[in-house]
């Protein structure tokens, strides 16, 4: 607790607004008897709400990593605004009286200690019930006749929608399309859900006609291709209901339908990776209105096999309050257990615990090393990609470059057999990066490495990158965040 | 090029996706392209493949021809996005980059909300701005180049912090955003962009600003011209400018000449003064603070003068005399002094056209300061039917002693309805504290003869009384007490001032006025206490702390409630003290 920073309390805040808020109960000075445990283990206080009574708040940093929030308050938030100004009257060196720790709260660590022994012997236990889950086949193959009957419909609602052309669709015939959609969620298909809603965005949205309909061609061949792969997927399913053969982890076809992949899950199907370390090279958070839900997305570099890595954290709006924000990482992140999703150049991965390092001089060469040497070799990586229907559009890939050019049209990147790549802002993520490239110190414009995103332009049948960070021999510089 | 009968075909299939692929059937124009396919299809099997698909397409029922249309899509698109060319055409450049320092540690959390504010519109915009500013965010090299694009925001606060704070901060880091973005024929934002290139350049840039101040929009060239004047080679140019058509330019020319100062930048000054450009030329004139401008423009003062008194000036010169008198303000010379005396000299009959330049003079008169100064105002008392009697009124009190400032006044009190005694009760409660004010220590102790107080009371004045109510007087405690009961409103300024003289005066039946006019009034419907009441009800004694919070409870609007607890509070606390 004696090391407690600032800028770790904002880390631990859910969300901006919960720091001010925090940060204004310090201002305002609502807290009041702030104490601390001799051991410097435990800090508690009062702090004056609207009520009469104040609440009661305390952190425990019995288990320095994983710090307990505790308020008599009635937030959902944890940690609450109350827990955060308490840290930070901590921080700003407020007076801490030195108490010892109250009863109920010696009471609480004893029971929590208890729980936490319980659940280590039914994790070692564990290994002998994992085995064991056996899914109800029965209940399987009725909900893959479902997802099968879900899949029907919308392959029935796609080929209308071609029969009569994209030039029928008015206000009304989007307004049935929308509540086919919504019934589309009673047959287990989420994803093939989404994909549609995404659609219906785009014929909704107020962009020019001729631009609508180049995206929405694009749409329905996706769409379809969709309908194509699960329908033969899922028959295969029911023709042959083997549980432990079901699921297909090697495309992304189970996430294109809906599935949400379970940690334990990819475990039984050994998509785990033991020891990774891992580097976040860029963050952003987004909308995506077809899910309705917040997006925090990361992409990290494993340090030692050069892997880019995607983490993507969704937050349904209605409860976006209470699930922690993400926000860009500078250290080095050590985990156990790396869970890796199906996928293609960049699968998104998860993990349960990890530890934080400092990062080392070191550590930027390694990161360059893996870098892609040829320009030609990384683009044809990722038209072999990008070709498939069902893949990753938008692959991320770090590329050494020789220099960074210009010419009429904008910014080129060049490898060192001058082979170059245009560089520029692509609409998937809406927030451009290439005007910083004018302002960069001329020590990074030539012989480092930068990670870019690609997307193929239709229209102008050109396949563009869009620069996000540069890593040079002793930082990361982000361009996006 | 055997792509573009792919982008050919691909312009088909669009066609039908938007036609709808009902029609597809027999489609002449795919029909046409079939045999292209298959001839390319001799040396690349794929072209064989959509020359089948398109085949399939234009002979299948209407029923199939959607999914057909769908595959054949499909198709094309996966070999269209191996196609996708990634080199530039035409020449190329290397970049050269900077010497900024590219720092981007700042993590989504802080920066989002920062370069949102910068670069979106809404509101709460320049709140997020200052507390970024306060917690060293803008030295993030994403923001630099969001910062100097905001210049041109059209929420002018914006702008304005970030041309004073942020961007002199950066120095040289933003010139080449500076220098890119700037566009002569640019509006304000571009002005602001040559005045930080200037402050971070200096003489450098001095074609730049010369350009600026010459081609450029109004103004931008206004801003170019402003900074010449450091220069006093541009001297003749500024001299130049200073005819221009545009007003805005003269205006600018002018200032400039003002900062430059020297012999024929006064000539043009003093020229512009005395032609129709009077106003703009005043405020240069002013800031310049050359003693010998001043001599001339004093002269000329008193030539005009001279001239309307003499009948000889035409054309209203009253304007054109408080110019003038603007341009003099920073002025003390002795010779100034005259001036004014003269201005207020003037015959009665001549006023009616020179009460204007009256009132400027009479302030100017008094803002001198010295003692001739006040003597002179302070003589001023009956002249001209007792209009500056306000002004007379405060350089007796400045110069003075109490009692006789009170014999000279007093008198004109006799008749409280006259205009003079109306003016002069104003400026009584003008230039005295008041009673808030007062006893919370805030005003400077300020001696008056003894005598008003009661001559306020004669007259009624209710809130005079308090403000001149500094001993404890029988009478006065008892007109304020009868005052009080006659108005026991708690909304009412008049009765709380009046309560808190009484509570100064230490009468001791005040507390139980106090409570008595808040729990008779039955006002539960304030939204606020005002400064004085807040005042009041803290001078209530301790044991009249259970009393007001009672009261508390019965008002309805929970802000005012809490103030009054929190009042209550300190009460109690007053008497630990």
């Amino acid at each position: 607790m004696n090391q407690i920073t600032e800028s770790y309390v904002d880390s631990l805040a859910l969300n901006s607004n919960a720091i001010k808020n925090g940060k204004d109960l310090v201002k305002k000075d609502k807290l009041s008897k702030l104490c601390s445990s001799p051991d410097q283990t435990f800090m508690f206080g009062e702090c004056k709400g609207s009520g009469s009574t104040p609440y009661i708040c305390s952190v425990d940093f019995i288990k320095a990593d994983a710090p307990v929030f505790r308020c008599s308050c009635p937030s959902r938030q944890f940690p609450c605004k109350h827990n955060l100004g308490l840290m930070y009257a901590y921080t700003m060196g407020k007076p801490f009286e030195t108490t010892d720790i109250p009863q109920d709260i010696v009471d609480k660590r004893e029971n929590a200690e208890k729980r936490e022994e319980k659940k280590k012997e039914a994790v070692s236990g564990d290994n002998v019930n994992v085995k064991k889950r056996k899914p109800n086949k029965a209940a399987l193959v009725k909900k893959v006749t479902a997802q099968l009957e879900g899949i029907g419909i919308l392959e029935k609602l796609i080929l209308k929608l071609i029969q009569s052309g994209l030039g029928s669709i008015d206000k009304k015939m989007i307004q049935t399309l929308e509540e086919q959609a919504k019934q589309l969620g009673n047959y287990y298909i989420p994803g093939a859900q989404t994909a549609l809603r995404e659609m219906l965005l785009l014929l909704k949205s107020d962009v020019d006609r001729e631009t609508t309909y180049s995206l929405a061609m694009e749409h329905l061949n996706i769409l379809y291709s969709l309908v194509k792969k699960s329908k033969d997927y899922l028959q295969s399913k029911i023709d042959n209901p083997d549980p432990e053969v079901m699921m297909d982890t090697d495309s992304t076809l189970e996430e294109w339908i809906g599935h949400a992949w379970q940690l334990v899950e990819l475990r039984e199907c050994g998509r785990v990776q033991a020891d990774a370390e891992l580097r976040q090279l860029f963050f952003r958070s987004y909308t995506d209105e077809a899910r309705g839900e917040y997006v925090d997305e990361g992409c990290w570099m494993e340090l030692l096999t050069g892997n880019l890595r995607m983490t993507r954290t969704f937050r349904p709006y209605r409860t976006s309050k209470f699930i922690r924000e993400e926000d860009s990482f500078y250290d080095v992140l050590k985990v156990k257990e790396l869970f890796i999703y199906p996928g293609d150049l960049n699968p998104r991965v998860r993990w349960e615990d990890a530890t934080i390092q400092q990062p080392e001089e070191l550590d930027y060469d390694r990161m360059r090393s893996h870098a892609c040497k040829s320009i030609p070799e990384a683009v044809k990586q990722v038209k072999n990609q990008i070709k498939t229907p069902l893949a990753d559009k938008h692959p991320v890939v770090l590329l050494e470059y020789a220099d960074i050019a210009c010419d009429e049209a904008g910014f080129l990147l060049v490898d060192k057999q001058g082979k170059q790549l245009r560089l520029a802002d692509i609409s998937w993520l809406n927030h451009p990066t290439t005007p910083l490239l004018s302002w960069i110190n001329q020590q990074h414009v030539s012989n480092h490495a930068m990670l870019v995103m690609f997307e193929h332009d239709l229209e102008r049948n050109q396949l563009l990158a869009q620069p996000l960070s540069i890593i040079t021999s002793d930082n990361i510089i982000r361009l996006l965040y | 090029m055997s792509i573009n009968i792919l982008f050919e075909l691909q312009h088909e299939l669009r066609r039908l996706y938007i036609a709808g692929s009902g029609m597809a059937e027999g489609d002449l124009r795919l029909a046409k392209i079939v045999p292209q396919l298959e001839k390319l299809g001799e040396t690349a099997p794929i072209f064989n493949r959509f020359a089948q698909a398109v085949n399939e397409l234009i002979t299948s029922e209407r029923t199939d021809a959607a999914s057909k249309l769908l595959e054949l899509g499909t198709l094309l698109h996966s070999v269209l996005y191996t196609q996708g060319k990634t080199e530039g055409a035409g020449e190329v450049s290397p970049l050269v980059g900077t010497n900024i320092k590219a720092d981007t540690s700042v993590p989504y959390k802080k920066i989002a909300p920062l370069i949102e504010a910068l670069t979106q519109k809404g509101q709460g915009r320049l709140e997020q701005i200052h507390q970024a500013y306060n917690e060293g965010l803008f030295h993030d090299f994403r923001v630099i180049s969001a910062a100097v694009t905001a210049l041109d925001d059209s929420y002018a606060e914006i702008p304005e912090f970030l041309f004073h704070k942020v961007i002199s901060q950066y120095g040289t880091d933003a010139l080449p955003m500076l220098k890119q973005q700037f566009q002569l024929q640019g509006g304000k934002g571009h002005a602001r962009r040559l005045q930080l290139i200037h402050n971070i350049e200096g003489k450098i840039e001095i074609d730049l600003y010369l350009q600026a101040a010459t081609i450029g929009s109004v103004e931008v060239r206004t801003a170019g011209i402003e900074i010449l004047g450091e220069y006093p080679e541009q001297e003749q140019f500024l001299l130049d400018q200073a005819g221009d058509k545009k007003k805005e330019i003269r205006r600018a020319a002018l200032n400039a000449l003002s900062k430059l100062g020297s012999d024929k930048a006064q000539d043009c000054l003093f020229e512009a003064l005395t032609s129709k450009d009077h106003e703009l030329a005043a405020e240069p004139i002013r800031l310049c603070g050359s003693d010998n401008l001043i001599h001339r423009v004093i002269r000329h003062t008193e030539d005009v003068l001279d001239g309307v008194l003499a009948g000889t000036e035409k054309d209203e010169p009253e304007q054109r005399l408080i110019s003038y008198m603007t341009s003099l303000e920073e002025s003390s010379s002795n010779e100034l002094f005259v001036l004014l005396q003269k201005i207020l000299s003037v015959p009665a009959e001549r006023t009616a056209e020179l009460d204007r330049l009256q009132e400027v003079a009479v302030q100017m008169l008094l803002n001198l300061g010295h003692s001739e100064a006040y003597a002179f105002t302070a003589g001023l008392q009956q002249a001209y039917n007792r209009r500056f009697i306000g002004y007379s009124f405060r350089a007796a009190v400045y110069s003075l002693p109490p009692e006789e400032v009170y014999e000279r006044y007093a008198p004109e009190l006799h008749n409280k309805r006259t205009s003079a005694a109306k003016e002069l009760l104003r400026t009584l409660g003008m230039i005295t504290a008041d009673i808030t004010d007062q006893m919370s220590g805030n005003s400077s102790k300020e001696t008056w003869d003894p005598r008003w107080v009661h001559l306020l009371i004669k007259l009624d004045e209710k809130e005079l009384v308090t403000r001149f109510a500094f001993h404890s007087d029988a009478a006065v405690i008892s007109y304020l007490s009868k005052q009080c009961a006659a108005h026991p409103k708690f909304q009412d300024y008049v009765t709380v001032d009046m309560l808190l003289a009484l509570f100064k005066l230490s009468d001791d039946h005040v507390p139980e006025m106090v409570m008595d006019i808040l729990e008779r009034d039955k006002t539960s419907h304030f939204y606020y206490l005002n400064r004085a009441q807040t005042a009041l009800l803290s001078q209530l004694p301790p044991v009249y702390a259970d009393r007001l919070r009672q009261f508390a409870e019965t008002i309805r609007y929970e802000s005012v409630k809490q103030q009054v607890l929190d009042i209550a509070d300190r009460v109690v606390a007053n008497n630990l003290n």
